[in-house]
């Protein structure tokens, strides 16, 4: 655990020599994350990108049937500041639709399986969290953004109905 | 009966815990309030406020955050749920991707 919170404050900080407050920080802001609702596991890559591993992500349209979506990894990755498309990837770990799909917001990049979110109408709030360091309300855009979906935009062609049935209203 | 793993365990393995100094509550400090769609606003608070309190400070009106779902930290609140410095209030009213 020590070693998430000592890279976890590096991304909040910088390589500078860290305060005993920082590191606090650093702990408390982890826990936050941790205790976020679908959060299963939560850690920091040695390349410093903030990694969230999810529960069973299930997205229910204006509809009575709730769609399986998947669990996910979700790769934040402070370093890259050109554009969201490029800081957040979201990796379905139990399937990918048509060859395409990740989540019905996200197309695949070819061959390594990660999904390239379109954000929409988060990106520009997802980008102003970023810049800040806001790491926990980042992770809560990603939760909320893959939970959601944009009826009537279906992703490049597909619809929802295409995700397994999880669950049907009676 | 093992116990069930904390998150924080499952990538690194379950190690002693290690002393990191609890951060101790502050009295005074920011949060952050943001709205989907809309934007973001650091504001700087003493003690606890409401989250309504939260929005009108960052500049947005009741009717603005009205049908949104209310969270903080990511867990759902209700208008009147209170928020401390180092939280982070979030309303959304729908998120849309695919926006292009």
């Amino acid at each position: 655990m020590q070693a998430i919170i000592n890279g976890y404050a590096k991304l909040l900080y910088g390589d500078k020599v860290l305060t005993k407050k920082q590191l606090a920080t650093a702990k408390e802001q982890l826990e936050t994350i941790s205790k976020l609702p679908k959060v299963l596991a939560i850690g920091v890559n040695k390349d410093n990108s903030l990694v969230l591993h999810t529960d069973l992500i299930t997205i229910t349209p204006e509809s009575k049937i709730t769609y399986e979506i998947g669990h996910f990894q979700i790769i934040i990755d402070y370093r890259t500041k050109k554009s969201s498309w490029s800081t957040i990837l979201f990796i379905n770990k139990d399937r990918i639709i048509a060859d395409t799909l990740a989540h019905p917001n996200c197309k695949i990049c070819d061959n390594n399986g990660f999904g390239i979110p379109c954000l929409g109408n988060i990106e520009d709030l997802m980008y102003e969290a970023l810049r800040s360091r806001n790491f926990v309300l980042a992770a809560i855009l990603c939760l909320r953004f893959l939970e959601s979906y944009h009826e009537g935009h279906d992703a490049f062609g597909y619809n929802i109905n295409v995700w397994p049935v999880y669950r049907k209203k009676e | 009966m093992a116990r069930k793993p904390d998150p924080m365990d499952i990538l690194t393995g379950v190690e002693p815990v290690v002393a990191v100094a609890e951060k101790p509550k502050e009295l005074k400090g920011k949060i952050t309030v943001a709205k989907v769609p809309g934007g973001m606003e650091d504001v700087e608070i003493t003690g606890k406020i409401t989250v309504l309190e939260a929005f009108k400070r960052a500049g947005f009106s009741e009717d603005d955050i009205d049908g949104c779902q209310l969270q903080v930290n990511g867990t759902g609140a209700k208008t009147t749920s209170k928020v401390e410095p180092g939280d982070n209030v979030l309303a959304v009213s729908k998120i849309r991707g695919n926006r292009g």
